[in-house]
């Protein structure tokens, strides 16, 4: 281990004890200062970090889940009534409004189950979003587009203009190479991930905390439209915009 | 019921100075980092049997006070412009006053989010890189580096090498 390795581990961890990092430190001087000197950074971390606690909180939390069951034994039972009337409403009102928005089956109405391809999507999304929605991204160029598309035999149809494609890459999702692109329409911005071998039976609705949106069947595959929960603007027109997609995104022939 | 009610009364009085202080470093706001520490301690106990081993109970715990706050922000619809950047921890009864520390207390509030929050489950509790991984759902790779370039950045904001800015987050 050299000076550079041994000062980036201890910016990692000051406390770090493994044997190349405790040799090095034993034979380099500046390296000794430089520990001490992170160890005392981190020792002021601490310091300021450590701000006071409201005395009686633990008390407080307790009172809080005693009154909270005493004031509401049965809310459990009605909030899982009230759920169930919502989704039968919602359900009825569905095919009723929309019978063939996502699929023209009129059996695959959309339900707020999550299958089990929604957990996936969600968490590559949820760990990739930090890098996409922290700043603007510029339209990448055709050839890049298309060159992320042609790696999965993919194609985009007209209804989308490539100008609008922000961010386009192959990513691992459950197992299988998904292609993964952040699309704007307008002021919103919508991510769609193209999902292969996998065959979901209808659309799901994606009621997740940080993202809204739709996973629908597609012709070879899978079609994950959604959108950040935080996005009103965004996520009110989700589902046009889902149905858009899904016309506008297909994999070509050969596949 | 016993039972359970047992393993939560030791799950609060083991963690809630941990929640309370990861929430005040998430949120800025005395008032609002007790109403999280009392949400979570809520959510905590509807599904206290989901928790299998109380050697998680802590990353548990501090899994769902992350999605509490983002909660927070979801119900109240918070913008960018009404993220009180000031608030965060300026109450200075409540910290250690000697310079090095007050200068250190400034740069945190400085420090993006993506940098603070690691620093503060590594520091504060010390959480494992593993463990912070699993929580922020990120590789263990991204999470180190996370960490090199907090210290380096409060490093060189200290030796005046490179000043942080102010920037508004999400949460």
């Amino acid at each position: 281990m050299n000076c550079l390795e041994f000062r980036q581990q201890i910016l990692v961890d000051p406390y770090t004890k493994f044997g190349p990092a405790e040799n090095h430190l034993s034979q380099c001087e500046r390296c000794q200062d430089f520990a001490n000197e992170i160890k005392n950074l981190d020792a002021n971390i601490y310091q300021a970090l450590n701000v006071s606690v409201p005395e009686g909180l633990g008390a407080k939390v307790h009172l809080k889940q005693s009154l909270s069951e005493q004031n509401n034994p049965h809310k459990p039972q009605l909030w899982l009534a009230l759920a169930a009337s919502l989704m039968a409403v919602a359900v009825f009102m569905y095919q009723l409004v929309a019978p063939s928005a996502v699929q023209p089956n009129p059996t695959s109405a959309i339900v707020s189950l999550v299958n089990q391809l929604a957990e996936p999507v969600i968490a590559h999304v949820n760990h990739k979003s930090h890098d996409f929605y922290a700043v603007d991204h510029q339209p990448i160029s055709n050839t890049d587009l298309q060159s992320v598309l042609s790696g999965l035999s993919a194609e985009i149809g007209t209804k989308i203009s490539v100008e609008n494609v922000l961010y386009a890459a192959i990513c691992p999702v459950d197992g299988t190479r998904a292609t993964h692109l952040i699309v704007k329409d307008g002021s919103d911005k919508y991510t769609v991930v193209l999902i292969p071998d996998h065959a979901p039976s209808k659309a799901f609705e994606i009621d997740d905390e940080l993202w809204r949106g739709y996973i629908s069947p597609h012709p070879a595959g899978a079609i994950a439209v959604l959108a950040a929960a935080t996005d009103n603007h965004a996520v009110a027109r989700i589902k046009e915009i889902n149905d858009q997609y899904i016309q506008s995104f297909y994999l070509s022939a050969e596949r | 019921m016993q039972e359970k009610r047992l393993r939560y009364e030791n799950l609060v009085n083991a963690y809630n100075s941990w929640l309370y202080r990861y929430a005040y470093w998430l949120c800025g706001e005395k008032a609002t980092s007790e109403d999280l520490v009392q949400e979570t301690y809520l959510r905590a106990w509807r599904f206290l049997d989901s928790l299998k081993d109380e050697k998680a109970a802590k990353s548990w715990l501090t899994t769902i006070l992350r999605r509490e706050n983002a909660r927070r922000f979801e119900r109240k619809q918070l913008a960018y412009s009404e993220i009180e950047l000031d608030s965060l921890p300026s109450e200075r009864e409540d910290f250690d006053t000697r310079p090095e520390v007050l200068a250190l207390r400034n740069a945190l509030r400085l420090l993006p989010k993506k940098y603070r929050e690691p620093l503060v489950l590594q520091v504060l509790e010390g959480f494992s890189l593993e463990e912070i991984a699993n929580i922020f759902d990120l590789p263990r790779n991204t999470v180190a580096t996370r960490l090199h370039r907090a210290r380096q950045k409060l490093r060189k904001h200290l030796n005046g090498e490179e000043q942080l800015v102010q920037v508004n987050e999400l949460p």
